[in-house]
């Protein structure tokens, strides 16, 4: 008994579990209370209270417990489970809450990981009650259908999902005859026909998929990664569609139906307007400049305020694409970051999440297994260094080396800013001399610049960031990205800022000689054009001409020279190229107020570019050395994307709130600022009398009440949202508490067994650990049969074993000799099964047939070594106060302690036609004579707890 | 795609569709896939099933280490030799689907990777899962595998018994972001 109660001792779990179980219990807290548990286990011995009616020396008066004084034994045991006293633990309601949803949770779950296991085979028409169960799991329960929905993911074969169905179909009938309110199943049926109209949507648009045979395609070749970049491609393609037609039809086709007279008739068309954007292009539905600041009666009867209807159309665009930005960024963000701590299971991604189904070539499969290979290998030497921190010197070295690359940085990003401004500055100079003499390659020259840093500095922030030495290479991603983001927001912001400067319109309106910006707006609309016009030129031509074609060619031409073995063909740029595209993205949110066409040219742009990238990609490129993850990085980019929107919404809505328009043109030339049409739609409608209620609403809307009552809402309505997350958090913690005390459990349970096996043979009970050494020991792991190359029908098998322990215990035994042995008995480990069977007294040994098979699980190996938990065990003694019968069933039970479930144990015990089986009557003798023996103060069993 | 349509009835098509995630013409599409593994055969019987063989024959599953487990997992064969008749096939298709959930998906997973199928991951599958990601050409020492099999016990086995019940892997693969693209087949 000493031994006994050193181990709980050492179980502090139990023991701090005593001590809260006593706390609460003077709180009155009622849910866990013993004899609560033990009524609700068990209606049959409602009445009985085991404590009185069974004194508790059953040990010391050595007699064998009867079945019932074990079923109140095993009671006990489970009550004192770690995990059943979680509840106590946590205090009053949380403990409550996740105990309730603990159990609604896991017996669906249980459920229905249960029938996932039918067995389903070819042709064999399953027996009805199976059938029948899975209906009713996934059936309404008012109207007997079941969802398509819930059966797809079911994963069963299709034929059970057919017979399902039409065993559904069956039930209908019989369930319709049932009296239901009639209100009841119109909104059954409404809802029924509601997800019908859903799913099928759905479907009818996965017609329309755009270039799913091009993914297709890049994802054989090139895994996950690269596919992701045209995913995104494809996105902002599919984004610009809707947002093309939205400003066509509101802007651009009323001002075509009646066009202004041009005040230059004399410019004409002549193709290079194409690439500047300028001349004939400036006075057409392509910029701000040409619309009017009027009325458009183009059909009869019908007045079109232009001003009006421009403001309203772009920020109608703006909130088409919030909306859909912010659809997509919640998914993904939801999909890949909610709880998702990267850090937290980084092996088991790179095992189980490590192998790109879609791979259809060779080469790039051989490629993939080998970057598996490199990466594991990687991991786990950075797991096997990380021990030995850097020292003083190496981080100052690296500080300093940090500090320097941020320096260089910032400099070099402050620089490429400054120059774009002073170019911006002098070429002005030009434009206002006189706008006709103007050589292409002056107009075009901002964009070449900005560019040309575009297309080197990611280079050079890449290579400076490689410098810095990150730990993780996903960190150096992170922070390449961050720096290249900040260098082309910047670059973006001081073309605005230029072009919105104050003293810029302060000249234009002192009108002095002849330095004027006619129309500021149409000059920032051009700039901008011409950057994602040259932009596209630059990525198709250098990014993907040059560096990938041109290279491929190189590494052709050169092949098998000495000199060049290292040359290889590019590497698709994943980061470099999704910055390009939300750089381009951005450049035209900023532009669309200024040149409402640029949504359709973007639109252009991308469908050209998806073709040429794939086409070059799978035509220059070769699959990349390194893994991709593209789960969390698409994210981030989808962020940033949604990031650049916000930052393109906050610019224009200064321009239209705060800037002053151009005198000269646009349809606000006669306004303060833009804003003023709404202010003066809202007083001609205050002025009318029917719009005095209009009037009346929109001084509600406006009024500083009502904003603030706005406001609070939301703030209430977000920290309740915050709170119920934090609520969630709880649980999931608690859930893994849960789990990690259902482990424990085990571990008790095997301990109780050990110690109780060895008393009844009156040995004495193995001290500490289960096993020591391979040798003297009565008990010896089994390893269950789990061979996988026999075709044995296993999923039958499987369930079969869950659902009855009966099975696993008292079944013939089949299995194989695990020759383990300690670290000093090595030689010997082919000699354990014989060993074994020599040494094992069985009462029935044709029953068992072991086969000896060679150890190969080292982490067993060690488990076994370091006399931590097996994983089975096998019970040799059989004391001789057992009659025979008994002793068949008990001798050559090779208990699995993933079956050895506390539940099933209890189950076993009062489902058992034989009665209970000898050794769990053993383990509640063993509880019983504890109980006595401890302090009567209240149930227990050992006094370490107290 | 007429000679392919005249294949199932418009009722069994709607079918497969209400039991997928697939739409009809998708569905017919995956039969025209089926059918190029082994032409002669599907023509006489469209309800017959392709052998193991031929099915690992299909650009992704010949370069898949876990092809064999695919077959095994979704075949309904009685004899467990892993051929697939055209609704298996669909079952396939449609798990490894853009559209299919992930709870889908990670109950293929786990039964793929359950080689012993006793619907636990122990140490000894997982060994099996490495070694068939990194391929016979470099496998890892024992002293690496070691270490890696520990670093998988310690983040996903929450009940210290060395092996990955259901759950426990379920509970970690949903935080894995990249499960999802990794499991992936289009059609």
């Amino acid at each position: 008994m000493n031994v006994y109660d050193t181990e709980l001792e050492e179980h502090p779990i139990v023991t701090q579990q005593h001590q809260n179980y006593s706390t609460n219990g003077e709180l009155g807290y009622q849910g866990y209370t013993p004899a609560a548990v033990y009524q609700g286990n068990n209606e049959l011995d409602r009445d009985d209270d085991p404590y009185q009616l069974y004194p508790q020396d059953a040990l010391l008066r050595n007699r064998m417990p009867t079945a019932r004084e074990a079923a109140s034994g095993i009671e006990e045991i489970i009550m004192e489970m770690p995990s059943r006293t979680i509840g106590r633990g946590m205090g009053g309601h949380i403990g409550t809450m996740v105990n309730a949803t603990l159990a609604r949770r896991s017996a669906s779950r249980y459920r229905k990981r249960q029938l996932v296991t039918l067995g389903t085979f070819d042709g064999i028409e399953r027996p009805n009650d199976e059938i029948q169960e899975l209906y009713e799991e996934l059936a309404d329960e008012q109207t007997g259908e079941i969802d398509n929905e819930e059966l797809r993911q079911f994963p069963v074969s299709m034929a059970v999902k057919k017979q399902v169905r039409s065993h559904a179909n069956e039930n209908r009938e019989k369930k319709k005859s049932r009296t239901v309110g009639s209100f009841k199943i119109w909104r059954y049926n409404m809802s029924i026909k509601w997800r019908h109209f859903k799913q099928d949507t759905k479907k009818f648009a996965q017609n329309f998929r755009l270039w799913q045979q091009d993914l297709k395609q890049v994802e054989g070749h090139f895994g996950t990664g690269v596919s992701s970049y045209f995913t995104f491609l494809r996105g902002l393609f599919l984004l610009s569609i809707p947002s093309f037609i939205f400003n066509f039809a509101f802007i651009s086709l009323p001002q075509l139906l009646q066009q202004p007279n041009r005040t230059d008739p004399n410019i004409t068309f002549t193709g290079e307007e194409l690439l500047t954007g300028a001349n004939w292009l400036t006075e057409t539905i392509m910029y701000y400049g040409y619309y009017i600041n009027g009325t458009i009666e183009a059909i009869p009867g019908s007045e079109y305020d232009m001003p009006l209807a421009y403001l309203l159309a772009t920020a109608g665009y703006f909130v088409l694409c919030l909306i859909l930005i912010v659809r997509t960024t919640a998914s993904s963000f939801r999909q890949n970051y909610v709880d998702g701590r990267s850090d937290y299971n980084n092996f088991i991604s790179k095992v189980f999440c490590a192998w790109d189904f879609g791979i259809t070539s060779e080469t790039a499969a051989k490629l993939q297994h080998k970057t598996i290979t490199t990466e594991l290998k990687e991991i786990l030497s950075e797991q096997r260094r990380s021990g030995e921190s850097r020292d003083f010197q190496e981080k100052l070295k690296l500080f300093s080396l940090r500090l320097l690359t941020w320096t260089l940085y910032l400099s070099l990003t402050g620089g490429c800013m400054a120059l774009v401004y002073f170019v911006n500055d002098f070429l002005l100079d030009d434009i206002k001399k006189g706008l006709g003499g103007i050589v292409i390659l002056e107009q075009i020259a901002l964009a070449l610049i900005v560019s040309s840093i575009n297309l080197i500095m990611p280079i050079i922030i890449n290579l400076l960031t490689h410098l810095e030495k990150y730990k993780y290479p996903r960190h150096e991603i992170y922070i390449a990205v961050f720096r290249n983001y900040i260098l082309k927001m910047g670059l973006i912001a001081v073309i605005c800022a230029f072009w919105t400067d104050d003293e810029l319109k302060s000249t234009s309106n002192d009108n002095n000689g002849s330095a004027t910006v006619e129309c500021w707006e149409t000059e920032l609309g051009q700039e901008i054009y011409r950057l994602v016009i040259i932009d596209f030129l630059f990525t198709i031509f250098f990014a993907t001409f040059c560096a990938e074609f041109l290279r491929k060619l190189l590494v052709l031409l050169l092949d098998g020279k000495e000199m060049c073995r290292k040359l290889d063909r590019a590497e698709f740029a994943i980061v470099n190229s999704v910055m390009d595209l939300i750089y381009g993205q951005t450049l035209c949110w900023i532009g669309v107020f200024f040149c409402p066409l640029l949504a359709g040219i973007v639109f252009i742009k991308y469908f050209f570019m998806f073709y040429i990238k794939k086409v070059s990609v799978m035509q220059n490129c070769r699959p990349s050395r390194k893994r991709w993850r593209g789960g969390q990085s698409q994210t981030i980019f989808i962020g940033m994307l949604l990031l650049s929107f916000l930052l393109s919404a906050i610019f224009l809505c200064v321009v239209v709130f705060r800037e002053v328009p151009s005198t000269a043109c646009g349809p606000y030339r006669d306004q303060d600022r833009s804003y003023d049409v709404v202010v003066n739609l809202f007083n001609s409608l205050y002025a009318t009398s029917s719009g005095q209620w209009f009037a009346t609403i929109m001084d509600i809307i406006f009024s500083v009440w009502f904003l603030y009552s706005v406001a609070a809402g939301l703030l209430v309505w977000a920290v309740i949202k915050s709170s119920e997350a934090k609520g969630y958090e709880e649980l999931v913690r608690s859930l893994r508490a849960q789990i990690e005390l259902q482990g424990d459990d085990k571990q008790l349970l095997l301990k109780w067994l050990q110690s109780t096996v060895a008393n009844q043979n009156g040995k004495p009970p193995p001290t500490g650990g289960a096993f020591q050494g391979g040798k003297e020991n009565h008990v010896v792991p089994i390893l269950h049969h789990r061979d996988s190359a026999k075709s044995t029908p296993c999923p039958s098998r499987s369930a079969s074993a869950r659902n009855s322990p009966k099975h696993d215990i008292n079944a013939p035994m089949t299995g194989d000799v695990l020759t383990y042995v300690d670290p000093q008995h090595v030689q010997a480990s082919h000699l354990v099964g014989e060993r074994m069977m020599a040494t094992t007294s069985f009462s029935n040994p044709s029953q068992i047939s072991l086969r000896q098979r060679e150890h190969k699980d080292p982490l067993l190996h060690k488990a076994l070594a370091n006399q931590q938990r097996p994983r089975s065990m096998f019970v040799e003694g059989v004391p001789s106060s057992y009659d025979t019968q008994r002793r068949n069933s008990f001798a050559g039970a090779s208990v699995d302690l993933e079956d050895l479930d506390t539940e099933t144990v209890y189950e076993e015990i009062l489902s058992d036609p034989n009665g209970p089986s000898p050794l769990l009557l053993a383990l509640s003798a063993k509880v019983q004579a504890e109980k006595s023996q401890s302090s009567e103060r209240r149930p227990g069993y050992g006094r370490g707890g107290y | 795609m007429g000679t392919t349509t005249s294949h199932f009835t418009q009722d069994e098509l709607q079918e497969y569709s209400d039991l997928t995630y697939f739409t009809k013409k998708e569905i017919v599409y995956v039969f025209k896939k089926f059918s190029e593994l082994d032409p002669d055969l599907v023509s006489s019987d469209k309800y017959c099933r392709i052998p193991k063989e031929k099915i690992c024959q299909m650009p992704e599953m010949k370069v898949n280490p876990f092809n064999d487990r695919i077959c095994r997992v979704f075949s309904t064969s009685r004899n467990f030799d892993g051929s697939l008749s055209f609704e298996d096939f669909l079952d396939m298709m449609s798990a490894f689907s853009d559209q299919a959930p992930k709870s889908l998906k990670v109950e293929y997973a786990f039964k793929i990777y359950d080689f012993n199928e006793d619907d636990l991951l122990d140490a000894e599958d997982i060994e099996m899962v490495i070694n068939r990601l990194t391929g016979s050409a470099e496998p890892l020492s024992e002293k690496e595998m070691d270490q890696l099999l520990k670093n998988i016990m310690n983040e996903a086995d929450l009940d210290d018994d060395k092996q990955l019940s259901y759950a426990e892997f379920e509970h970690i693969i949903s935080k894995s972001p990249d499960f999802l693209n990794s499991f992936r087949i289009r059609i």
